[in-house]
């Protein structure tokens, strides 16, 4: 039954997100903001004259922004609000939680897409080479950890509507910040650190360097099942999150709130 | 026997605006009982507390203080079985997924209410059938008329065949071809066997279709009554509208027995209220003798009902 509903609410996210994009609109708008943003770090590399940063910096925001866009479901409620379906899901017997979840798995394929899309197109101009085959599984287990955390603030904005797009701006640039895309997690103090391994993408992308200059190891291994260890706490924190929020909601009358 | 909606000493209270203002009462105090197989109407003009109830019985709000059951599920200790037996309809464009066909958004629905999925291809068939949207049902909701979109509303409430069904205004904004095929289809269901909840702003409306109505105004319940009550109240109060009175006429005819009142709209029709019933026919006589003869009568407004009927305490300022 869970499946089912998941299933049902894909074909909305999937519909929904054809008609917000051409292909045209997808590839020079989002898809050229994330090229930018990758050159732009990258660049820096190229600027004090160090192959392993541009390297670093690449493998970096291209992880990144396989994040950036699964968070993006984040402030997704918005749109059950503007099409007034939010009530009519609360009043319904079942969590949201396989609602949200499969309206947005096709934010998970895009994710990893793009995720390439940026390495294919950022790697030539920046004189990256090498054998990039684990890059396709390392991204879909950083997106896979970065769906709970998504949930959970799509969950999160079901209790404070005007809050969604703020936080996950907040939560997506900690996570660039310390999560080791463009400068090495070492550089910050132990308890930072210990504060991004709660995160996704960090453990994930740590794997995946790993794998990309040594291999397959089980440090590698071990890196990339962490990443989808916290995407399932989160999963189980956003749980309880709809049930919570919705119910917060239902006390000060926000559920059907337009914003 | 058990009746099927009730609220005991109802009260939703919500957040002023500002700070330092007091707080909107939508609803005070409101105790009534639904019973099983009934169309209750509840009846009351914009900002009455209508959806707020509505809302509390389908768990989508909590009161401030008071309780409420459906069928014997009290709306705050245990939401989820209450989720289970009720249906729910809003009147208005919003609550469908308009990039979905009509089909596609009752699978939708039948897979959040558990419908098994063997009998959900022939409900969803029976249902379209029923509100008349077989021949769409493949095409997106964005190319729906108002009319269809109601229709497939009711569609999406009745998908887990409930017991309960709480309608919100749900004939507001459509034409009065499409709200008299609603309110058909409305009274089909009862014959089912369905209770059915039902808001609205229309006394006709409430008058044509509903068992029992209450009467609510500004979050207060002012008193249960059957149809022919109103319908007593429709015609009592009914007014005189005539174009092309002169100024003579419109003073002999406010001296006549039974007229409260006349008064001129701004675009020259003249409005007589009457006090009592059976002074409607003299009055249009007595126009059609002065030479008049674009008049007819009109039902009064339901503010204007109020306030005779109830006098300051249905007042709506
Ligand atoms: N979420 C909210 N926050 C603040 N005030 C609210 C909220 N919802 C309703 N109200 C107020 O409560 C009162 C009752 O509103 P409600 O929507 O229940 O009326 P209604 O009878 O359904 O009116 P209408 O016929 O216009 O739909 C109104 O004064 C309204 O402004
Ligand atoms: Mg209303």
């Amino acid at each position: 039954m869970t499946i089912r509903i998941a299933a049902n609410a894909a074909r909305v996210g999937y519909r929904e997100t054809r008609s917000q994009y051409t292909w045209r609109s997808w590839l020079f708008g989002w898809v050229l903001r994330l090229v930018a943003q990758t050159l732009f770090f990258a660049a820096m590399g190229i600027l004090v004259g160090s192959d392993d940063l541009i390297e670093f910096a690449l493998i970096g925001n291209v992880a990144a922004g396989v994040t950036l866009m699964v968070l993006g479901i984040g402030p997704d409620t918005a749109w059950e609000r503007s099409q007034g379906t939010l009530p009519l899901l609360i009043a319904a017997p079942r969590s949201l939680l396989p609602v949200f979840a499969g309206r947005n798995v096709f934010h998970l394929v895009q994710g990893v897409g793009e995720g390439l899309v940026i390495f294919v197109l950022v790697a030539p101009w920046v004189g990256v080479e090498g054998n990039y085959l684990w890059l396709p599984p390392a991204l879909m287990a950083i997106a896979l950890g970065s769906y709970g955390l998504g949930l959970f603030i799509a969950a999160f904005a079901i209790r404070k509507p005007r809050w969604g797009n703020t936080i996950y701006n907040l939560v997506y640039w900690t996570t660039v910040a310390i999560g080791g895309v463009n400068v090495s997690r070492t550089v910050f103090p132990h308890w930072v650190q210990q504060v991004g391994s709660f995160l996704p993408l960090v453990h994930g992308l740590t794997g995946l360097r790993e794998l990309l200059s040594n291999g397959f190891t089980g440090a590698a291994v071990g890196q990339l099942g962490l990443e989808l260890a916290v995407g399932a706490a989160w999963f189980t924190v956003a749980l309880a999150g709809f049930a919570l929020f919705s119910q917060g909601g239902r006390k000060d009358g926000t559920i059907d709130l337009v914003e | 026997m058990q009746s099927a909606v009730t609220t005991t000493a109802l009260r939703r209270e919500f957040k002023p605006r500002k700070r330092g203002l007091d707080p909107i009462t939508a609803l005070d105090d409101v105790s009534l009982a639904v019973e099983p197989g009934e169309i209750h109407g509840l009846l009351g003009p914009n900002g009455a507390g209508k959806t707020t109830l509505v809302k509390i019985l389908s768990t989508i709000l909590t009161p401030t203080s008071g309780t409420a059951t459906v069928l014997g599920h009290d709306v705050v200790e245990d939401p989820g079985a209450v989720r289970r037996v009720i249906g729910l309809v809003f009147g208005g464009d919003r609550g469908l997924y308009t990039l979905l066909s009509a089909r596609h958004n009752l699978e939708y629905w039948a897979a959040l209410y558990g419908v098994p999925s063997r009998d959900t291809g022939s409900r969803i068939d029976a249902l379209l059938a029923r509100v008349g949207l077989t021949r769409r049902a493949d095409d997106r909701v964005e190319t729906y008329s108002r009319g269809m979109r109601q229709r497939l509303h009711l569609a999406r409430g009745l998908i887990s065949d409930p017991e309960v069904l709480f309608l919100d205004e749900p004939t507001v904004g459509l034409d009065p071809v499409a709200s008299l095929e609603f309110r058909q289809l409305v009274m089909t269901l009862r014959e089912e066997g369905k209770t059915i909840f039902l808001t609205t702003h229309d006394m006709g409306e409430a008058e044509a279709i509903c068992d029992r109505v209450s009467l609510i105004d500004r979050g207060a319940l002012l008193a249960t009554e059957g149809p022919e009550t109103l319908g007593r109240w429709i015609t009592a109060y009914e007014r005189v509208e005539a174009r092309g009175v002169t100024d003579d006429a419109a003073t002999m005819v406010s001296g006549l027995p039974g007229v409260m009142s006349t008064q001129r709209l701004p675009d020259g029709t003249l409005r007589i209220e009457t006090a009592v019933t059976g002074v409607v026919r003299p009055i249009m006589e007595a126009l059609l003798a002065a030479g008049v003869t674009e008049l007819g009568t009109r039902p009064p407004s339901l503010e204007e009902v109020y306030l005779r009927v109830f006098g300051d305490r249905g007042l709506q300022v």
